[in-house]
C-alpha cells in the first residue's frame, strides 16, 4: 500500500497560480470521481482551499503518479505545467501521512493553529466519500488525521490568542465582560478595519447598536447592515450612557474622544465598564482615558502588541504539537504494517491449526479423551503459540522491523510467499 | 496517630497535590490542565468529609467545632464544600491556585494542633446549635471565596489595564465573572452570618436571659456583617465601582480574620478554653 500526496500550497505557491489550479467542491467531487475509475489510482481525495490545492491517494506503482496527477490538472485546470510545477511539492508514505496530520492540526496554515483547516478537511473527507474515491484505508487516514486535529486543539493551546487586530478585539472584549451577550456598540467612522472589528464583534454576540459617520449614505448602509441606527458625527455622544463597547476608526486629525468627556460619562453609567477600540490613526481618543477606573482604552499598537504575544504563545504550543503529530504518524505507521503483514500471519495460523488439529485427533484417540477436551486444549495451544508472535510483530511494527520476522515465518514453516502478497496488495 | 487524623492527613495530601498541579498547569498554559487538579481536590473533600464522620463515631456526637483543631478542619471543608458544589460553574485553575493554599494552611494546622488540643465538649443536644456554627462557618467559607476573588479581579484589572497578556490574562477569568464571584458569595455569607447571630442571640436569651452580651466575639462578628452588608448596599444601591468593591472584599476579610483569630486571645465564650466552663454553666439553664 502507497501513499502519495501532490499539491500546491500557500508556502511557495503565489497566489495568481493557486487560483488557477482551484478545485470548487463541484470540481473535487467530479474529479474524484473521475479518478476513482482509473487503474494507477487506488483511493484518492482532494483537499481545495484558498491556501492549497493537495491530492491525497493510494498506489501500487508511485513512479507514475507524479506525470499521471501533473497531465489530470492540465487537463481539468486548463493550465501549462510549467506554470505550475515549480511550486508543486510531492511526498510519499511516512512523509504522506506526517504532512496530513500538520495539516489537519494547522501546523502547515498560513495562520498556525487555526480551526478553518478542520472543517475544509471534513468537508473534502465527505465529498470523497460521496465520489466513492475511498475506502477503507484512507477512510481510515482521514479519521486519524481528523483525531489528531481535533486532539491537538484540545490539548494545547494552539489555537488559542487571536492574531488579527479584530478577533484581539473581540478576546479583549470577552476578557472584560466575559461571553458576549448584547453587550451594546458603537462603531465612529465606517473604516475597513473598524467594520471588520464590528462583524467580529456581532458574530460573538454583542449587540451593534449606533454607527456614527460624517457621510449619511455610507453610514446608513453599514448601518442597515448590522441592524443598527445612524447618527451624525455630532449626536453619537447622546448615546455613550447606554453603550459597552465603542471603536473609533475615523480619520479625525484630533482626538475625539475626551477624557474629562469619558469621566463624567462614567458616573452617570454608575461605573459599567467601557471598553475603547481606537483603530485610528492619528488616534481618536485621549490616551488619558485609560487612567480612569473601569474604562480599558486599546489603541492600534496595544491590540497588535497583544496579537504578536499570542503569536509568541502559539509558537511556544508548536513543539508540543509536533510531538504529538510525529506519535500518530508512528502509530498509522505500526497499523499500516501490521495490516500488511495480516495475510503472512493468517497464513501461520492456518499452518498451526492445520498441526494441531492433526496432532490433537491422533492424541485423542490414543487417550480416549472426550471431545471437549480436545477443543479446550486446542484454544489454549493456539493462544499460547501465538501470543509471542503476535507481541513481537506489533512491537516489530513500531520500529519499522517487522519484513524480517514475516520473512523469518515464510522460510522456516514454508508459507507460500507470492499468494500472500497478492493478498496484501487487495488489502 | 487515630483513624480520623490518619484519614485527615490523607485529605491534607490531595490538597496539597491538588496546589502542586493547579500550580503546575497555570503556568504551563495548558486550556484543560486543572482537571487532575480539580479532581485530587474532589477526593481531598471527600476524605475531609469521611474525617468528621470518623470523629462522630469515635466521640459519639457530631459538632465538628468542639475544639481547635476540628474548628480549622470545619473551616477548610466549608471553603472546599462551597468552592466544590456551590461555585462548580466557577472552576478554573487561577481559582483552584488561590483557594488551595487556604485548605492546606488550616488542614495542616488542624493535623499539627491535633494532640494539643482539649478534649471535645459535649453540648447540649439542640439541632438550633449546630445550625448556628454550621451558618457562621459557610458564612465564613463564602467571605474566603469572595476574598479570593477580588484578589484575582484586582490582578486581571491591572493586567487589562497594563495591557499585559502574560500568564494571568490567559489564565484569569474574565472581569465580569471575577466580579460575580466577589459579590455573591458576599451575599450568601453575609444572609448566613445574620442566621448565625440571630440564632446566636435567641439562644443567649435561653441561656442567660439576654439577647445581646458583651462577648468578643458576637461584638466582632457583628461588626463582620455589619461591613460585608455595607459593602453590599455600597454595591447595589449606590453603584459601588466593582474594583473598589474587590479591594474592600479584601478589607472586610481581614475584619473577618481578626476576629477570627483575635477572639481566641479573648476570654469569649465561643473560645473553646472557656466553652467548657461556659457551657457547664448553660447546663443549668437549658435551651427550648
Amino acid at each position: 500500500m502507497n501513499l502519495f500526496t501532490y499539491g500546491i500550497n500557500h508556502k511557495s505557491c503565489p497566489v495568481e497560480v493557486r487560483e488557477k489550479l482551484y478545485f470548487s467542491p463541484a470540481m473535487a467531487e467530479a474529479a474524484m470521481k473521475e479518478m476513482s475509475g482509473h487503474g494507477l489510482i487506488e483511493e484518492f481525495f482532494i483537499l481545495s482551499t484558498c491556501n492549497r490545492i493537495e491530492f491525497y491517494g493510494t498506489a501500487q506503482e508511485l513512479e507514475k503518479v507524479h506525470e499521471f496527477v501533473t497531465g489530470f490538472l492540465e487537463d481539468k485546470c486548463l493550465v501549462r505545467r510549467e506554470e505550475f510545477l515549480p511550486f508543486v511539492f510531492y511526498r510519499e508514505n511516512d512523509e504522506m501521512v506526517r504532512h496530513l496530520f500538520r495539516v489537519a492540526s494547522g501546523l502547515d496554515s498560513l495562520v498556525v493553529g487555526e480551526n478553518e483547516i478542520l472543517g475544509q478537511l471534513r468537508e473534502a473527507f465527505r465529498l470523497a466519500n460521496t465520489a466513492g474515491s475511498i475506502h477503507a484505508f484512507l477512510c481510515r487516514l482521514l479519521e486519524k488525521a481528523l483525531k489528531i486535529g481535533k486532539d491537538i486543539r484540545t490539548k494545547t493551546k494552539i489555537n488559542e490568542g487571536a492574531l488579527s487586530i479584530p478577533s484581539v478585539a473581540v478576546e479583549l472584549a470577552q476578557k472584560i465582560f466575559g461571553r458576549l451577550t448584547g453587550e451594546k456598540v458603537l462603531v465612529l467612522g465606517t473604516g475597513e478595519m473598524g467594520l471588520m472589528t464590528l462583524r467580529n464583534l456581532k458574530h460573538s454576540g454583542a449587540e451593534i447598536m449606533c454607527v456614527a459617520s460624517r457621510n449619511p449614505e455610507t453610514g446608513r448602509k453599514v448601518a442597515t447592515e448590522f441592524g443598527a441606527e445612524w447618527m451624525s458625527a455630532e449626536t453619537w455622544p447622546e448615546k455613550m450612557e447606554a453603550i459597552d463597547i465603542l471603536i473609533a476608526s475615523t480619520s479625525a486629525e484630533q482626538a475625539i474622544v475626551r477624557s474629562e468627556q469619558i469621566k463624567l460619562l462614567m458616573k452617570k453609567r454608575r461605573h459599567r465598564p467601557l471598553f475603547l477600540i481606537d483603530i485610528g490613526v492619528p488616534r481618536n481618543v485621549e490616551p488619558a482615558v485609560n487612567t480612569l477606573d473601569d474604562v480599558y482604552l486599546y489603541n492600534i499598537d496595544d491590540l497588535k502588541s497583544v496579537a504578536q504575544s499570542n503569536l509568541k504563545l502559539r509558537q511556544r504550543e508548536i513543539q508540543d504539537s509536533e510531538q504529538m503529530v510525529e506519535e500518530a504518524v508512528l502509530n498509522f505507521k505500526s497499523w499500516k504494517e501490521q495490516l500488511q503483514a495480516r495475510p503472512v500471519l493468517q497464513k501461520f495460523e492456518k499452518y498451526l491449526d492445520d498441526i494441531l488439529e492433526k496432532e490433537l485427533t491422533e492424541f485423542m484417540k490414543e487417550t480416549g479423551l472426550p471431545e471437549s477436551k480436545k477443543e479446550k486444549l486446542r484454544i489454549r495451544l493456539r493462544s499460547k503459540l501465538l501470543h509471542h508472535p503476535h507481541e513481537k510483530i506489533k512491537e516489530a511494527s513500531k520500529t519499522g522491523g517487522i519484513s524480517k520476522y514475516l520473512e523469518a515465518l515464510h522460510s522456516l514453516f514454508h508459507l507460500e510467499k507470492e499468494e500472500s502478497a497478492e493478498e496484501s496488495r487487495k488489502l | 496517630m487515630n483513624l480520623p487524623v490518619l484519614i485527615l492527613a490523607a485529605a491534607l495530601f490531595c490538597y496539597a497535590a491538588a496546589f502542586v498541579f493547579h500550580l503546575w498547569f497555570f503556568t504551563r498554559l495548558q486550556t484543560h490542565g486543572h482537571q487532575p487538579a480539580f479532581a485530587l481536590l474532589q477526593a481531598g473533600f471527600l476524605l475531609h468529609t469521611f474525617y468528621f464522620a470518623a470523629e462522630a463515631v469515635e466521640t459519639g456526637f457530631f459538632l465538628p467545632v468542639s475544639n481547635l483543631p476540628e474548628t480549622l478542619a470545619f473551616f477548610a471543608w466549608s471553603i472546599a464544600f462551597v468552592y466544590l458544589t456551590l461555585l462548580a460553574k466557577a472552576q478554573s485553575e487561577s481559582f483552584g491556585l488561590i483557594l488551595t493554599p487556604f485548605l492546606l494552611i488550616l488542614t495542616g494546622s488542624s493535623i499539627a494542633t491535633y494532640h494539643f488540643a482539649n478534649d471535645p465538649f459535649v453540648i447540649p443536644g439542640n439541632p438550633l446549635f449546630v445550625v448556628h456554627i454550621v451558618s457562621a462557618f459557610f458564612a465564613y467559607a463564602s467571605f474566603t471565596i469572595s476574598f479570593a476573588a477580588g484578589i484575582l479581579y484586582l490582578i486581571q484589572s491591572h493586567e487589562l489595564k497594563m495591557k499585559k497578556t502574560g500568564t494571568f490574562y490567559h489564565k484569569l477569568p474574565s472581569l465580569e465573572a471575577l466580579e460575580k464571584l466577589v459579590f455573591l458569595p458576599m451575599i450568601w455569607g453575609v444572609i448566613l452570618l445574620i442566621l448565625a447571630l440571630l440564632i446566636g442571640f435567641v439562644w443567649s436569651k435561653y441561656a442567660s436571659g439576654k439577647y445581646w452580651l458583651f462577648d468578643p466575639k458576637t461584638v466582632i462578628t457583628s461588626v463582620t456583617a455589619a461591613v460585608y452588608a455595607g459593602i453590599l448596599s455600597m454595591r447595589y444601591i449606590f453603584s459601588l465601582r466593582a474594583k473598589l468593591g474587590a479591594f474592600l472584599a479584601l478589607a472586610a476579610f481581614c475584619v473577618l480574620l481578626a476576629g477570627f483569630l483575635g477572639v481566641r486571645l479573648t476570654g469569649s465564650s465561643h473560645n473553646e478554653l472557656e466553652k467548657v466552663k461556659y457551657l457547664e454553666t448553660l447546663k443549668a439553664h437549658p435551651a427550648p
